[in-house]
Protein backbone atom coordinates (compact mmCIF):
# COMPACT_ATOMS: atom_id res chain seq x y z
CA UNK A 1 0.00 0.00 0.00
CA UNK A 2 1.49 3.31 -1.08
CA UNK A 3 0.71 6.35 1.02
CA UNK A 4 1.83 9.94 1.26
CA UNK A 5 3.28 11.73 4.22
CA UNK A 6 0.50 13.06 6.49
CA UNK A 7 -2.08 10.69 5.05
CA UNK A 8 -4.38 9.08 7.55
CA UNK A 9 -5.83 5.65 6.90
CA UNK A 10 -8.03 3.11 8.58
CA UNK A 11 -6.39 -0.24 9.15
CA UNK A 12 -9.38 -2.53 8.86
CA UNK A 13 -9.25 -5.99 10.39
CA UNK A 14 -11.76 -8.50 9.06
CA UNK A 15 -12.45 -12.13 9.75
CA UNK A 16 -13.66 -14.94 7.53
CA UNK A 17 -14.42 -18.66 7.76
CA UNK A 18 -14.97 -18.29 11.47
CA UNK A 19 -17.14 -20.17 13.88
CA UNK A 20 -17.56 -20.08 17.63
CA UNK A 21 -15.95 -16.70 18.18
CA UNK A 22 -16.48 -14.96 21.52
CA UNK A 23 -13.52 -12.63 21.55
CA UNK A 24 -10.27 -11.56 19.99
CA UNK A 25 -7.02 -10.36 21.47
CA UNK A 26 -4.17 -9.06 19.41
CA UNK A 27 -1.20 -6.78 19.29
CA UNK A 28 -0.56 -4.61 16.26
CA UNK A 29 3.11 -3.84 15.80
CA UNK A 30 3.97 -0.95 13.49
CA UNK A 31 7.05 1.13 12.62
CA UNK A 32 6.70 4.28 14.78
CA UNK A 33 9.19 6.21 12.68
CA UNK A 34 6.81 5.93 9.73
CA UNK A 35 3.37 5.56 11.27
CA UNK A 36 1.56 7.01 14.23
CA UNK A 37 -1.50 5.52 15.83
CA UNK A 38 -3.99 8.36 16.14
CA UNK A 39 -5.07 8.82 19.74
CA UNK A 40 -8.23 10.08 21.37
CA UNK A 41 -8.00 12.73 24.07
CA UNK A 42 -8.07 10.11 26.81
CA UNK A 43 -5.03 8.35 25.36
CA UNK A 44 -6.87 5.45 23.78
CA UNK A 45 -6.16 4.57 20.17
CA UNK A 46 -8.79 5.83 17.74
CA UNK A 47 -10.78 2.81 16.60
CA UNK A 48 -14.06 1.76 15.13
CA UNK A 49 -15.85 -1.37 16.28
CA UNK A 50 -16.80 -3.79 13.52
CA UNK A 51 -20.06 -5.65 13.24
CA UNK A 52 -18.86 -9.26 13.51
CA UNK A 53 -19.05 -9.58 17.29
CA UNK A 54 -22.36 -7.76 17.41
CA UNK A 55 -24.10 -10.66 15.73
CA UNK A 56 -27.16 -11.95 17.60
CA UNK A 57 -27.56 -8.52 19.22
CA UNK A 58 -24.54 -9.12 21.41
CA UNK A 59 -22.95 -6.30 23.35
CA UNK A 60 -19.23 -6.06 22.73
CA UNK A 61 -16.30 -4.29 24.35
CA UNK A 62 -13.32 -2.88 22.48
CA UNK A 63 -10.16 -1.54 24.10
CA UNK A 64 -7.14 -0.33 22.17
CA UNK A 65 -4.13 1.32 23.76
CA UNK A 66 -0.44 1.71 23.14
CA UNK A 67 1.48 -0.65 25.35
CA UNK A 68 2.54 1.46 28.34
CA UNK A 69 1.65 4.49 26.19
CA UNK A 70 4.75 4.05 24.03
CA UNK A 71 4.46 4.09 20.24
CA UNK A 72 5.07 0.96 18.20
CA UNK A 73 2.68 -1.57 19.67
CA UNK A 74 -1.09 -1.40 20.10
CA UNK A 75 -2.76 -3.79 22.54
CA UNK A 76 -6.28 -4.66 21.47
CA UNK A 77 -9.03 -6.50 23.26
CA UNK A 78 -12.39 -7.14 21.62
CA UNK A 79 -15.02 -9.46 22.95
CA UNK A 80 -18.64 -9.97 23.73
CA UNK A 81 -19.99 -9.29 27.20
CA UNK A 82 -21.40 -11.86 29.58
CA UNK A 83 -23.08 -15.03 28.40
CA UNK A 84 -23.46 -14.22 24.71
CA UNK A 85 -23.90 -16.44 21.67
CA UNK A 86 -20.69 -16.94 19.73
CA UNK A 87 -20.32 -15.34 16.30
CA UNK A 88 -19.67 -17.19 13.06
CA UNK A 89 -19.01 -16.52 9.40
CA UNK A 90 -17.29 -13.40 8.08
CA UNK A 91 -17.30 -9.74 8.96
CA UNK A 92 -15.37 -6.78 10.24
CA UNK A 93 -13.74 -6.93 13.66
CA UNK A 94 -12.36 -3.44 14.16
CA UNK A 95 -10.55 -0.55 12.46
CA UNK A 96 -7.55 1.39 13.73
CA UNK A 97 -6.66 4.88 12.52
CA UNK A 98 -3.05 5.52 11.54
CA UNK A 99 -1.25 8.64 10.33
CA UNK A 100 1.86 8.67 8.15
CA UNK A 101 4.52 10.64 9.98
CA UNK A 102 7.71 9.55 8.24
CA UNK A 103 8.98 8.43 4.88
CA UNK A 104 9.94 4.82 4.39
CA UNK A 105 8.69 1.28 4.19
CA UNK A 106 7.56 -1.03 6.93
CA UNK A 107 5.08 -3.68 7.99
CA UNK A 108 2.02 -3.57 10.13
CA UNK A 109 1.95 -7.01 11.68
CA UNK A 110 0.19 -8.94 14.41
CA UNK A 111 1.73 -10.49 17.50
CA UNK A 112 0.26 -12.51 20.39
CA UNK A 113 -2.98 -12.67 18.48
CA UNK A 114 -5.67 -15.18 19.29
CA UNK A 115 -9.33 -15.88 18.74
CA UNK A 116 -11.28 -17.31 21.67
CA UNK A 117 -14.49 -19.21 22.08
CA UNK A 118 -16.94 -18.67 24.94
CA UNK A 119 -14.92 -21.01 27.16
CA UNK A 120 -11.95 -18.68 26.63
CA UNK A 121 -10.07 -21.36 24.78
CA UNK A 122 -7.89 -20.23 21.89
CA UNK A 123 -8.88 -21.34 18.41
CA UNK A 124 -6.45 -21.84 15.51
CA UNK A 125 -6.15 -18.71 13.38
CA UNK A 126 -3.92 -17.12 10.78
CA UNK A 127 -3.03 -13.44 10.88
CA UNK A 128 -1.57 -11.58 7.93
CA UNK A 129 0.87 -8.67 7.92
CA UNK A 130 0.53 -5.68 5.61
CA UNK A 131 3.37 -3.77 4.02
CA UNK A 132 3.18 0.02 3.94
CA UNK A 133 5.21 2.38 1.77
CA UNK A 134 5.10 6.06 2.69
CA UNK A 135 6.52 8.49 0.17
CA UNK A 136 7.50 12.04 0.95
CA UNK A 137 6.26 15.33 -0.30
CA UNK A 138 8.94 17.33 -2.04
CA UNK A 139 9.21 20.68 -0.34
CA UNK A 140 10.24 23.15 -3.03
CA UNK A 141 9.09 26.27 -1.28
CA UNK A 142 8.11 27.20 2.24
CA UNK A 143 4.73 28.17 0.84
CA UNK A 144 3.88 24.61 -0.10
CA UNK A 145 2.14 22.71 2.68
CA UNK A 146 -0.30 19.82 2.57
CA UNK A 147 -3.70 21.28 1.85
CA UNK A 148 -5.78 18.51 3.22
CA UNK A 149 -5.52 15.22 4.98
CA UNK A 150 -6.47 12.29 2.83
CA UNK A 151 -8.02 9.38 4.59
CA UNK A 152 -7.54 6.02 3.02
CA UNK A 153 -8.34 2.48 3.98
CA UNK A 154 -6.16 -0.58 4.26
CA UNK A 155 -7.87 -3.87 4.78
CA UNK A 156 -6.53 -7.07 6.25
CA UNK A 157 -8.53 -10.24 6.47
CA UNK A 158 -8.06 -12.75 9.20
CA UNK A 159 -8.53 -16.42 8.37
CA UNK A 160 -10.13 -18.35 11.20
CA UNK B 1 10.06 -43.12 18.95
CA UNK B 2 13.08 -44.15 16.96
CA UNK B 3 15.15 -41.75 14.97
CA UNK B 4 16.62 -42.51 11.59
CA UNK B 5 20.10 -43.93 11.87
CA UNK B 6 22.82 -44.29 9.34
CA UNK B 7 24.95 -47.41 9.16
CA UNK B 8 27.87 -45.44 7.76
CA UNK B 9 28.33 -43.14 10.73
CA UNK B 10 27.74 -45.13 13.88
CA UNK B 11 30.29 -43.23 15.96
CA UNK B 12 28.83 -39.84 15.30
CA UNK B 13 25.33 -41.04 16.00
CA UNK B 14 26.40 -42.57 19.25
CA UNK B 15 27.88 -39.26 20.33
CA UNK B 16 24.69 -37.44 19.49
CA UNK B 17 22.63 -39.39 21.92
CA UNK B 18 24.09 -37.19 24.68
CA UNK B 19 21.93 -34.34 23.50
CA UNK B 20 20.20 -32.86 26.48
CA UNK B 21 17.07 -30.81 26.25
CA UNK B 22 16.34 -28.04 28.65
CA UNK B 23 13.33 -25.84 28.72
CA UNK B 24 12.54 -22.47 30.14
CA UNK B 25 9.16 -20.89 30.48
CA UNK B 26 8.40 -17.25 30.55
CA UNK B 27 6.25 -16.56 33.55
CA UNK B 28 5.25 -13.53 35.59
CA UNK B 29 6.97 -10.34 34.67
CA UNK B 30 9.61 -11.94 32.53
CA UNK B 31 10.86 -14.27 35.25
CA UNK B 32 11.96 -17.50 33.71
CA UNK B 33 11.14 -21.01 34.72
CA UNK B 34 14.23 -23.02 34.07
CA UNK B 35 14.50 -26.72 33.68
CA UNK B 36 16.94 -29.28 32.42
CA UNK B 37 16.40 -32.85 31.40
CA UNK B 38 18.55 -35.69 32.53
CA UNK B 39 21.34 -33.96 34.41
CA UNK B 40 21.47 -32.35 37.82
CA UNK B 41 20.96 -28.62 37.69
CA UNK B 42 23.48 -26.52 39.61
CA UNK B 43 22.41 -22.98 40.33
CA UNK B 44 25.07 -20.64 41.73
CA UNK B 45 23.71 -18.48 44.50
CA UNK B 46 25.16 -15.40 42.84
CA UNK B 47 22.82 -15.88 39.89
CA UNK B 48 19.65 -15.94 41.99
CA UNK B 49 17.31 -13.09 42.71
CA UNK B 50 17.93 -11.76 46.16
CA UNK B 51 16.30 -9.62 48.77
CA UNK B 52 17.96 -6.84 50.71
CA UNK B 53 20.69 -7.75 53.17
CA UNK B 54 22.17 -10.27 50.75
CA UNK B 55 25.41 -9.46 49.00
CA UNK B 56 27.70 -11.05 46.44
CA UNK B 57 31.00 -12.24 47.81
CA UNK B 58 32.95 -13.81 44.96
CA UNK B 59 31.52 -17.26 44.31
CA UNK B 60 28.89 -17.11 47.02
CA UNK B 61 26.33 -14.83 48.58
CA UNK B 62 26.67 -13.51 52.06
CA UNK B 63 23.66 -12.99 54.29
CA UNK B 64 24.34 -10.43 56.96
CA UNK B 65 23.01 -11.85 60.16
CA UNK B 66 22.93 -8.98 62.59
CA UNK B 67 19.29 -8.01 62.77
CA UNK B 68 17.57 -6.34 65.67
CA UNK B 69 14.29 -8.13 65.13
CA UNK B 70 13.38 -11.58 64.03
CA UNK B 71 13.55 -11.47 60.32
CA UNK B 72 13.48 -13.62 57.26
CA UNK B 73 16.06 -12.89 54.69
CA UNK B 74 15.18 -14.71 51.55
CA UNK B 75 15.98 -14.88 47.94
CA UNK B 76 14.21 -16.52 45.14
CA UNK B 77 15.17 -18.85 42.36
CA UNK B 78 13.57 -17.90 39.11
CA UNK B 79 12.02 -21.33 38.78
CA UNK B 80 11.51 -24.80 40.05
CA UNK B 81 13.83 -26.98 38.01
CA UNK B 82 12.03 -30.33 38.04
CA UNK B 83 8.65 -31.75 38.80
CA UNK B 84 10.19 -33.89 41.51
CA UNK B 85 13.69 -33.31 42.73
CA UNK B 86 16.25 -33.81 45.44
CA UNK B 87 17.91 -30.66 46.71
CA UNK B 88 21.39 -30.16 48.11
CA UNK B 89 22.68 -26.77 49.20
CA UNK B 90 26.31 -25.89 49.64
CA UNK B 91 26.50 -23.54 52.59
CA UNK B 92 28.60 -22.34 55.49
CA UNK B 93 27.85 -20.49 58.70
CA UNK B 94 30.17 -17.66 59.59
CA UNK B 95 29.42 -18.39 63.20
CA UNK B 96 30.72 -16.76 66.32
CA UNK B 97 30.03 -18.55 69.56
CA UNK B 98 28.33 -21.88 70.12
CA UNK B 99 25.05 -23.40 69.00
CA UNK B 100 22.22 -22.74 68.25
CA UNK B 101 23.36 -22.40 64.69
CA UNK B 102 21.63 -20.45 61.94
CA UNK B 103 19.21 -22.33 59.74
CA UNK B 104 18.24 -22.30 56.11
CA UNK B 105 14.61 -23.09 55.40
CA UNK B 106 12.96 -23.98 52.11
CA UNK B 107 9.64 -22.53 50.98
CA UNK B 108 7.83 -22.90 47.69
CA UNK B 109 5.54 -19.93 47.42
CA UNK B 110 5.24 -16.31 48.39
CA UNK B 111 3.83 -17.07 51.81
CA UNK B 112 7.33 -18.23 52.77
CA UNK B 113 5.87 -21.19 54.62
CA UNK B 114 8.94 -23.24 55.48
CA UNK B 115 8.57 -26.89 54.55
CA UNK B 116 12.07 -28.01 55.51
CA UNK B 117 14.77 -26.47 57.65
CA UNK B 118 18.43 -27.41 57.99
CA UNK B 119 20.90 -26.19 60.60
CA UNK B 120 24.15 -24.85 59.19
CA UNK B 121 26.73 -25.84 61.77
CA UNK B 122 30.07 -25.52 60.02
CA UNK B 123 32.18 -22.49 59.23
CA UNK B 124 33.51 -24.36 56.18
CA UNK B 125 31.37 -24.97 53.10
CA UNK B 126 29.53 -28.26 53.32
CA UNK B 127 26.73 -29.84 51.33
CA UNK B 128 23.45 -30.09 53.19
CA UNK B 129 20.73 -32.46 52.03
CA UNK B 130 17.23 -31.02 52.10
CA UNK B 131 15.58 -34.21 50.89
CA UNK B 132 13.13 -34.79 48.05
CA UNK B 133 10.37 -32.42 47.00
CA UNK B 134 7.46 -32.57 44.62
CA UNK B 135 6.16 -29.00 44.63
CA UNK B 136 4.14 -29.12 41.41
CA UNK B 137 2.22 -25.98 40.66
CA UNK B 138 4.56 -23.46 42.22
CA UNK B 139 6.89 -21.26 40.28
CA UNK B 140 9.26 -20.08 42.98
CA UNK B 141 11.54 -21.44 45.62
CA UNK B 142 12.89 -19.49 48.53
CA UNK B 143 15.82 -20.08 50.81
CA UNK B 144 14.88 -18.48 54.08
CA UNK B 145 17.45 -17.48 56.62
CA UNK B 146 16.13 -17.16 60.12
CA UNK B 147 18.05 -15.39 62.84
CA UNK B 148 16.07 -14.61 65.94
CA UNK B 149 17.68 -11.92 68.01
CA UNK B 150 14.97 -12.02 70.60
CA UNK B 151 16.90 -15.06 71.71
CA UNK B 152 19.81 -13.71 73.75
CA UNK B 153 21.93 -16.74 73.00
CA UNK B 154 21.86 -15.75 69.36
CA UNK B 155 22.57 -12.11 69.91
CA UNK B 156 25.69 -12.28 67.83
CA UNK B 157 26.65 -12.07 64.22
CA UNK B 158 25.81 -15.43 62.67
CA UNK B 159 26.28 -14.62 59.03
CA UNK B 160 25.54 -17.26 56.47
CA UNK B 161 27.15 -18.09 53.14
CA UNK B 162 25.49 -19.99 50.33
CA UNK B 163 27.47 -21.07 47.31
CA UNK B 164 25.06 -23.07 45.18
CA UNK B 165 21.97 -25.23 45.11
CA UNK B 166 21.94 -28.52 43.20
CA UNK B 167 18.68 -29.98 41.98
CA UNK B 168 18.56 -33.58 40.85
CA UNK B 169 15.48 -34.93 39.16
CA UNK B 170 14.02 -37.97 40.84
CA UNK B 171 11.06 -38.34 38.48
CA UNK B 172 10.98 -40.86 35.65
CA UNK B 173 9.92 -38.10 33.26
CA UNK B 174 9.44 -34.41 33.71
CA UNK B 175 6.23 -32.48 33.41
CA UNK B 176 6.20 -28.76 33.95
CA UNK B 177 3.09 -26.92 34.96
CA UNK B 178 3.44 -23.41 33.64
CA UNK B 179 1.47 -20.30 33.01
CA UNK B 180 2.34 -17.62 30.55
CA UNK B 181 2.22 -17.16 26.84
CA UNK B 182 5.61 -18.17 25.56
CA UNK B 183 7.92 -21.05 26.14
CA UNK B 184 11.60 -21.35 25.31
CA UNK B 185 13.23 -24.64 24.50
CA UNK B 186 16.95 -24.65 25.14
CA UNK B 187 19.27 -27.55 24.46
CA UNK B 188 22.92 -28.26 24.94
CA UNK B 189 24.84 -27.76 21.69
CA UNK B 190 26.43 -30.60 19.78
CA UNK B 191 30.12 -30.29 18.93
CA UNK B 192 30.50 -32.51 15.85
CA UNK B 193 32.31 -30.86 12.92
CA UNK B 194 29.65 -31.98 10.43
CA UNK B 195 26.72 -30.82 12.54
CA UNK B 196 24.10 -29.21 10.30
CA UNK B 197 21.39 -28.28 12.78
CA UNK B 198 18.57 -29.42 14.99
CA UNK B 199 14.98 -30.50 14.61
CA UNK B 200 12.41 -29.68 17.21
CA UNK B 201 9.55 -32.11 17.49
CA UNK B 202 6.38 -30.96 19.18
CA UNK B 203 2.81 -32.08 19.54
CA UNK B 204 -0.22 -32.26 21.74
CA UNK B 205 0.07 -35.99 22.44
CA UNK B 206 3.01 -37.91 23.91
CA UNK B 207 5.28 -39.32 21.22
CA UNK B 208 3.08 -38.01 18.40
CA UNK B 209 4.74 -35.05 16.83
CA UNK B 210 3.83 -32.65 14.04
CA UNK B 211 6.25 -31.74 11.26
CA UNK B 212 9.47 -30.82 13.06
CA UNK B 213 10.87 -27.33 13.05
CA UNK B 214 14.33 -27.22 11.51
CA UNK B 215 16.85 -24.98 13.25
CA UNK B 216 20.35 -24.06 12.09
CA UNK B 217 23.40 -25.35 13.87
CA UNK B 218 24.19 -21.99 15.46
CA UNK B 219 21.01 -21.91 17.50
CA UNK B 220 20.43 -23.78 20.72
CA UNK B 221 17.02 -22.41 21.57
CA UNK B 222 13.60 -21.79 20.10
CA UNK B 223 10.72 -19.67 21.31
CA UNK B 224 7.16 -20.98 21.11
CA UNK B 225 3.84 -19.24 21.49
CA UNK B 226 1.64 -21.48 23.60
CA UNK B 227 -2.04 -21.42 24.39
CA UNK B 228 -3.52 -21.69 27.84
CA UNK B 229 -5.13 -24.97 28.75
CA UNK B 230 -3.10 -27.19 26.42
CA UNK B 231 -0.36 -29.71 27.13
CA UNK B 232 2.65 -29.68 24.81
CA UNK B 233 5.17 -32.45 24.24
CA UNK B 234 8.67 -31.70 22.98
CA UNK B 235 11.81 -33.51 21.89
CA UNK B 236 14.89 -32.41 19.97
CA UNK B 237 17.23 -34.23 17.58
CA UNK B 238 20.43 -33.18 15.86
CA UNK B 239 21.27 -33.88 12.20
CA UNK B 240 24.46 -33.71 10.19
CA UNK B 241 25.38 -32.52 6.72
CA UNK B 242 24.57 -35.99 5.32
CA UNK B 243 21.08 -35.69 6.85
CA UNK B 244 21.77 -38.39 9.43
CA UNK B 245 19.69 -37.73 12.47
CA UNK B 246 20.38 -38.46 16.11
CA UNK B 247 18.02 -40.15 18.48
CA UNK B 248 15.43 -37.88 20.01
CA UNK B 249 16.13 -36.31 23.36
CA UNK B 250 13.93 -37.43 26.24
CA UNK B 251 10.48 -35.99 25.89
CA UNK B 252 9.47 -33.12 28.09
CA UNK B 253 5.92 -32.08 28.82
CA UNK B 254 4.63 -28.58 29.44
CA UNK B 255 1.14 -28.18 30.86
CA UNK B 256 0.07 -24.63 30.25
CA UNK B 257 -2.36 -23.62 32.94
CA UNK B 258 -5.83 -22.64 31.81
CA UNK B 259 -6.66 -19.00 31.95
CA UNK B 260 -8.06 -18.01 35.30
CA UNK B 261 -11.82 -18.15 34.83
CA UNK B 262 -12.85 -17.10 38.32
CA UNK B 263 -11.84 -13.49 37.87
CA UNK B 264 -13.26 -10.96 40.28
CA UNK B 265 -14.53 -8.29 37.93
CA UNK B 266 -15.73 -6.06 40.76
CA UNK B 267 -12.65 -3.89 40.55
CA UNK B 268 -13.90 -1.06 42.77
CA UNK B 269 -15.22 -3.41 45.44
CA UNK B 270 -18.76 -2.06 45.50
CA UNK B 271 -20.31 -5.51 45.25
CA UNK B 272 -21.21 -5.40 41.59
CA UNK B 273 -19.57 -5.26 38.18
CA UNK B 274 -20.79 -2.31 36.18
CA UNK B 275 -19.67 0.60 34.01
CA UNK B 276 -17.40 1.94 36.73
CA UNK B 277 -15.47 -1.32 36.77
CA UNK B 278 -15.25 -1.18 32.99
CA UNK B 279 -13.73 2.29 33.26
CA UNK B 280 -11.18 1.05 35.77
CA UNK B 281 -10.32 -1.88 33.54
CA UNK B 282 -10.08 0.24 30.41
CA UNK B 283 -7.80 2.72 32.15
CA UNK B 284 -5.36 -0.08 32.99
CA UNK B 285 -5.70 -1.83 29.63
CA UNK B 286 -2.51 -2.06 27.58
CA UNK B 287 -0.18 -1.58 30.54
CA UNK B 288 2.53 -3.83 31.91
CA UNK B 289 4.01 -4.16 35.38
CA UNK B 290 6.52 -1.49 34.39
CA UNK B 291 3.87 1.00 33.33
CA UNK B 292 2.25 3.77 35.33
CA UNK B 293 -1.30 2.64 34.50
CA UNK B 294 -0.81 -0.96 35.67
CA UNK B 295 -3.45 -2.22 38.09
CA UNK B 296 -2.81 -5.71 39.41
CA UNK B 297 -6.52 -6.22 40.12
CA UNK B 298 -7.12 -6.11 36.37
CA UNK B 299 -4.33 -8.57 35.57
CA UNK B 300 -6.51 -11.62 35.96
CA UNK B 301 -4.13 -14.15 34.46
CA UNK B 302 -1.18 -12.74 36.38
CA UNK B 303 1.14 -12.42 33.40
CA UNK B 304 2.18 -8.87 34.20
CA UNK B 305 0.31 -7.52 31.17
CA UNK B 306 -3.25 -6.28 30.96
CA UNK B 307 -4.36 -7.30 27.53
CA UNK B 308 -7.12 -8.95 25.55
CA UNK B 309 -7.05 -12.14 27.55
CA UNK B 310 -7.63 -10.22 30.77
CA UNK B 311 -10.44 -8.37 29.04
CA UNK B 312 -12.05 -11.68 28.13
CA UNK B 313 -11.84 -12.85 31.73
CA UNK B 314 -13.18 -9.54 32.98
CA UNK B 315 -16.08 -9.55 30.55
CA UNK B 316 -16.97 -13.16 31.15
CA UNK B 317 -17.39 -12.55 34.84
CA UNK B 318 -18.98 -9.12 34.71
CA UNK B 319 -22.64 -9.98 34.99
Amino acid sequence: MNLNLYDEFWFKVKIQSAKGVYGVECQIVYPPDILEAVLEEDGTVKTQMGTFLSQNNSLAMLNARLEDDKPGKIIIGLNKLGEATESAGAGSLFDVLFRCVGVGQGDIRFAQSHIYDAAIKAKPSQWTAVSVQVTGINIVSVDIVPRSIVRREIGVTLQA
Amino acid sequence: MHAQRSLVKPVAIALWTILVLRVTFTVDGGARLYAQMGNPLSVPATSMLRSAEVFDRGDHVFIYGKQTLKTYVYYRLSALPFREFQLHVEAAGDVTGAAPWPKIGIAFDDTIRIVKEVEISSAAFQTYDFGTFNPTGHASIYFVFTNDYFDAARNADVNLKIRQAVFTSTAASDTFVVKGRQLSLIWNPNREADLAGYKIYYGLQPGKYLTPITIGKDSTSHLFDVDAGYTYYFAVAAYDTARNQSALSPEIVAQVQPAMILANSDLNGDGKCDALDMQIFSRAFGSTCAGARYNNKADFNGDCKIDGQDQLLFSKNCK
